[in-house]
C-alpha cells in the first residue's frame, strides 16, 4: 500500500483538532502523484473510518473523537469531490437523510451522514424538523437506495411510523430502504414500524448501510 | 480517625482525618449547610463532648469564645484526626424532606398579605406542598406525595406521548395532578388543625408540562417543534377551577413559562435567588432530567435548556437506581487512599444513584483508571503506581465495558462514564453558549446557582471533578436545593414578587441551542473530563 494513503488512513484515526487540514493536505499529495480517487477512498479513508468505527464500538473512543475523525474525512473528500466527478466513480450507494418533523435534534444524524460519506455513499443530508413533503421532493429528486430517519424524543418517533406507512401505501418499499435511528429508537420497535434496519449508532449505522445496499443488489443480481 | 455522633449513638472510622460534616453524612447524620460549608452561617455547628480539634479561622470569627471553650465548632470546618465524640443539636440537622426555602422570607412590598396559603411545587415525579402564614411567611406544615401522573408515563416525554395518543389524555392527566394536590391540601389541613375555610391563596409552579396540565390545558403542543405552549401569561383563576376547596374566594396562581422547556419553575427558581437583580453576571443551574440554564448580567436574562436525560436518576446506568435505600450515594478516597463508600440508609448496597455516579467517576479519574478522554481502562493496563487494593477491583467487561467495583456487588462501568459524559457535555455546552453569547467565560460569573432536588445533594468537590460546573471558586456555587418551592412561596407572601413572576417570564429570552451552529462543537469539546488537574 502506498504510503500516503496509510498516512491518511493514520491521520483519520488520530483525534487532534490539525488532522482536519494534514488529511486535506495527503489527499492532494496523493492525487498529485498520481493514484486513482478510488484508492485514496478505500485505502484510506474508509479504511480508516473503519477502525475508527471499530474502537467506538469497543468504547475506546467516544463521540468527540469520533467527530474529529470524520471531519478530516470530510476535509479530505472536499478535496477529492471534483476529481471524482472527473472520474465519473460511482458512489457506494446514495442516501437521504433526515431528523423528522418536530424534532430539531441532529447530532447523532450529522455523525451518521458523515460516517457514511466515509463509507463511500453519497449523503443527501435534508437537516431537521424534516416534513414527509421535503423527504418525498429529495427521494424524487435524488432517487436514493436509502432513506435515513432520526428522532430523538418518544413524541416525534411516531412520524417515522407514519412516513413509512406512507410510502408502503404507495407502494414505494421497493424503491429504497429505510433505516432509522435515535436514542428512543429500539431494533423492536423499528420491525415494528416496517423499517428495514436499525443503527444503535453511528458506526453501525455504516455496517447497516452496507448489508442494506448488499440485500438491494442481492435480488437485482444479473 | 474515629468519631461517635451522639444522641444518635453512631460511629464513623476513617483510616485517615476528616471533616466532621463528611463523617456525620457517612452516618446518614447529614447536617444543615444554608451557607454551602463555606464557614459563613454557624447552622452546621456541633459540639465536641472529647477530642474537640483545634479552633479553625472561621470558629474564631462566627462563634463566641464561650461556646468554644465549650467545645462547639463548624462541622463543616472542623477535621477530626483521632478520636472524637460529637454531640448533634437538633437545630443543625437537615430537614429530611422538600423545603420551601429560609424561615422567613424578605418581602418586596410593604403590605403584608394576610390569612394562610398554600405553595405547590408540581414536580414530574414529587408534589410537594406547604401551608405557609403569609403575614409572616413562616411554613405551618409542609408534605410531599407521588404525583398520580406517573401512572400515565414516567419522564414528561412519555406524558406527552400519553396525551397524543388518547383522546381523554390530556383530561386524565389534569385529574391525576389536580388529584394529586388536593389530597396534599387536605393532609396539610388535617394535620394543622387550619380549617379549610381559611386559606386564601394558593401558588404553583412547575415545567411547562405540569403548570399546563394543572390548569387545564393541552400539553400535546409542547412534544414537537417549536415546542410551544397555549400558555405563557400568570395564571389567576378561582381556586375550585383547580380541584381544591378552599375559602369561597380563593384565587389559584399559576407561574407561567417562559418557552417551551424554560418552565414556571424556572422562573420561581430565578425570584428565590434573586438573581434577576444581579449587577454582575450570576447563573441557575437547574439540574434535572431536563436541565435549565439561566443567565442573569446587568443586560437581562437568557435561558437555555439542556437536555441531560435520566442519568441522574439512575436510568441509562448499569446498576443503577433512585436515591433510595441501598443506592451508592457517596464515594470518596480517604486520606490513606481507601475507598470510602456510603449509601443511603447506610444498608447494604444495591446500586448507584445520580450522585454516586459523579462520586465514583471523580475518584476513578483522580485514580487514573478513568481517562481524561472518558475510556476506562482494563486490568491489564492499570494505572501506574495504583495501590493493589484498587487494582484488584479493576475487572475486563466486553468491548471495552470495562468495570470498577465499587463494592462487592456494585460497579461502575465503562459505560455508564460515557452516560455521564454525555449528560454533563449536554448541560456544559449550554451553559459554555449562553456564556459564550454574553461574551463572557466561567470566570466572570459571580455565583452560581444550583438547583434542583438532584443538586441539593451533589457535592461540589466532585461535580467540579467531573466538569458538571463550570471551573469556578467553589465559594461562588450556592446550592439553594429546591429553589423553585422557595419562589412559589415568595410569591405567595409577597404581592411584588408575583409580580416580579409575570415580568421574569417575559423579560427571560429564550436560546434554543439545537439548532445553533456552534452547539455541536460545543458539546465535543464538553465531553472529555477536566485534564485531571487538581481543582482547587
Amino acid at each position: 500500500m502506498d504510503q500516503p494513503l496509510k498516512d491518511l488512513a493514520a491521520v483519520i484515526m488520530e483525534h487532534t483538532p490539525d488532522t482536519r487540514d494534514r488529511a486535506a493536505e495527503l489527499t492532494r499529495k496523493a492525487l498529485a502523484t498520481g493514484v486513482e480517487p478510488e484508492r485514496i477512498i478505500d485505502e484510506g479513508l474508509v479504511a480508516g473510518m473503519a477502525d475508527v468505527g471499530r474502537r467506538f464500538r469497543d468504547n475506546e473512543i467516544f463521540v468527540p473523537e469520533v467527530l474529529l475523525s470524520a471531519r478530516a474525512m470530510q476535509a479530505a473528500l472536499d478535496v477529492l469531490e471534483p476529481v471524482l466527478a472527473e472520474y465519473g466513480l460511482e458512489p457506494v450507494g446514495r442516501c437521504v437523510l433526515g431528523t423528522v418533523q418536530g424534532d430539531i435534534h441532529d447530532i447523532g444524524k450529522n455523525l451518521v451522514s458523515m460516517m457514511l460519506r466515509g463509507a463511500g455513499f453519497e449523503v443527501v443530508d435534508l437537516g431537521v424538523n424534516v416534513s414527509l413533503q421535503k423527504f418525498d421532493a429529495a427521494i424524487e429528486e435524488h432517487e436514493p437506495h436509502l432513506v435515513g430517519m432520526s428522532a430523538l424524543l418518544t413524541t416525534t418517533m411516531p412520524r417515522m411510523e407514519k412516513n413509512i406507512a406512507e410510502w408502503s401505501g404507495r407502494g414505494w418499499t421497493d424503491r429504497f430502504s429505510v433505516m432509522v435511528g435515535g436514542a428512543p429508537v429500539s431494533e423492536a420497535w423499528a420491525a415494528e414500524i416496517g423499517a428495514d434496519g436499525y443503527g444503535r449508532d453511528a458506526a453501525s449505522a455504516v455496517d447497516l448501510a452496507l448489508s442494506l445496499m448488499e440485500a438491494r443488489r442481492g435480488p437485482r443480481a444479473r | 480517625m474515629r468519631v461517635t455522633f451522639l444522641p444518635d449513638g453512631r460511629t464513623f472510622a476513617a483510616a485517615g482525618p476528616m471533616l466532621v460534616s463528611e463523617a456525620a453524612a457517612h452516618c446518614d447524620l447529614p447536617l444543615e449547610h444554608p451557607c454551602g460549608t463555606r464557614g459563613r452561617c454557624t447552622k452546621c455547628r456541633i459540639r465536641f463532648l472529647e477530642g474537640a480539634p483545634p479552633e479553625t479561622p472561621a470558629d474564631v470569627e462566627r462563634l463566641s469564645g464561650t461556646l468554644r471553650a465549650d467545645g462547639w465548632r463548624l462541622s463543616c470546618r472542623a477535621v477530626v484526626e483521632g478520636a472524637a465524640v460529637v454531640e448533634i443539636p437538633a437545630a443543625s440537622r437537615a430537614a429530611a424532606s422538600k423545603s420551601f426555602g429560609p424561615a422567613v422570607l424578605r418581602r418586596g412590598s410593604r403590605a403584608a398579605s394576610a390569612g394562610v396559603g398554600i405553595a405547590v411545587d408540581l414536580g414530574s415525579t414529587t408534589v410537594a406542598a406547604a401551608l405557609v402564614d403569609r403575614a409572616t411567611t413562616r411554613v405551618l406544615a409542609h408534605a410531599s406525595a407521588l404525583n398520580r401522573q406517573v401512572a400515565h408515563g414516567g419522564d414528561v416525554i412519555s406524558r406527552i406521548r400519553f396525551a397524543m395518543d388518547h383522546d381523554d389524555g390530556d383530561a386524565r392527566l389534569t385529574r391525576a395532578l389536580r388529584d394529586t394536590v388536593a389530597e396534599l391540601v387536605d393532609g396539610l389541613l388535617g394535620e394543622s388543625g387550619v380549617p379549610t375555610r381559611d386559606v386564601v391563596a394558593v401558588t404553583a409552579c412547575g415545567n411547562g408540562a405540569m403548570t399546563h396540565s394543572f390548569v387545564g390545558e393541552s400539553i400535546r403542543s409542547l412534544g414537537e417543534a417549536p415546542y410551544h405552549g397555549s400558555f405563557t401569561e400568570p395564571a389567576e383563576v378561582p381556586a375550585a377551577d383547580v380541584g381544591l376547596t378552599l375559602h369561597p374566594d380563593a384565587r389559584a396562581r399559576v407561574f407561567p413559562q417562559v418557552a417551551s422547556h424554560i418552565g414556571g419553575d424556572t422562573v420561581a427558581a430565578v425570584l428565590a435567588t434573586r438573581m434577576h437583580r444581579a449587577r454582575r453576571p450570576e447563573l441557575l443551574v437547574d439540574l434535572g432530567t431536563n436541565t435549565e440554564i439561566v443567565l442573569a448580567t446587568p443586560d437581562g436574562m437568557e435561558a437555555a435548556s439542556a437536555a441531560a436525560g435520566p442519568a441522574f436518576e439512575g436510568a441509562e446506568i448499569t446498576q443503577g437506581m433512585r436515591a433510595t435505600r441501598g443506592a451508592v450515594d457517596r464515594v470518596s478516597l480517604a486520606l490513606d487512599g481507601g475507598l470510602l463508600v456510603h449509601t443511603v440508609g447506610g444498608v447494604d448496597p444495591e446500586g448507584i444513584c445520580g450522585t454516586g455516579l459523579v462520586d465514583a467517576t471523580a475518584t476513578l479519574l483522580e485514580l487514573g483508571v478513568v481517562e481524561p478522554g472518558g475510556r476506562m481502562r482494563p486490568p491489564g493496563e492499570a494505572p501506574v503506581g495504583l495501590a493493589r487494593a484498587h487494582a484488584s477491583r479493576m475487572e475486563a467487561g466486553e468491548r471495552g465495558n470495562h468495570r470498577f467495583l465499587i463494592t462487592d456487588t456494585v460497579a461502575l462501568h465503562a459505560l455508564d462514564v460515557r452516560q455521564l459524559q454525555l449528560v454533563k457535555g449536554s448541560i456544559m455546552a449550554a451553559m459554555h453558549l449562553l456564556l459564550a453569547r454574553a461574551g463572557l467565560g466561567a470566570a466572570d460569573l459571580r455565583a452560581v446557582h444550583v438547583a434542583g432536588a438532584f443538586g441539593t445533594h451533589l457535592r461540589k468537590s466532585t461535580a467540579l471533578r467531573v466538569g458538571l460546573l463550570p471551573p469556578i471558586d467553589p465559594e461562588r456555587i450556592r446550592m439553594v436545593g429546591d429553589a423553585a418551592a422557595a419562589g412559589a412561596r415568595m410569591a405567595l407572601c409577597d404581592e411584588e414578587a408575583w409580580t416580579l413572576a409575570g415580568r421574569t417570564a417575559s423579560g427571560i429570552r429564550h436560546v434554543e441551542l439545537a439548532t445553533d451552529p456552534g452547539y455541536t462543537d460545543a458539546f465535543a469539546s464538553a465531553i472529555p473530563f477536566p485534564g485531571g488537574e487538581e481543582i482547587p
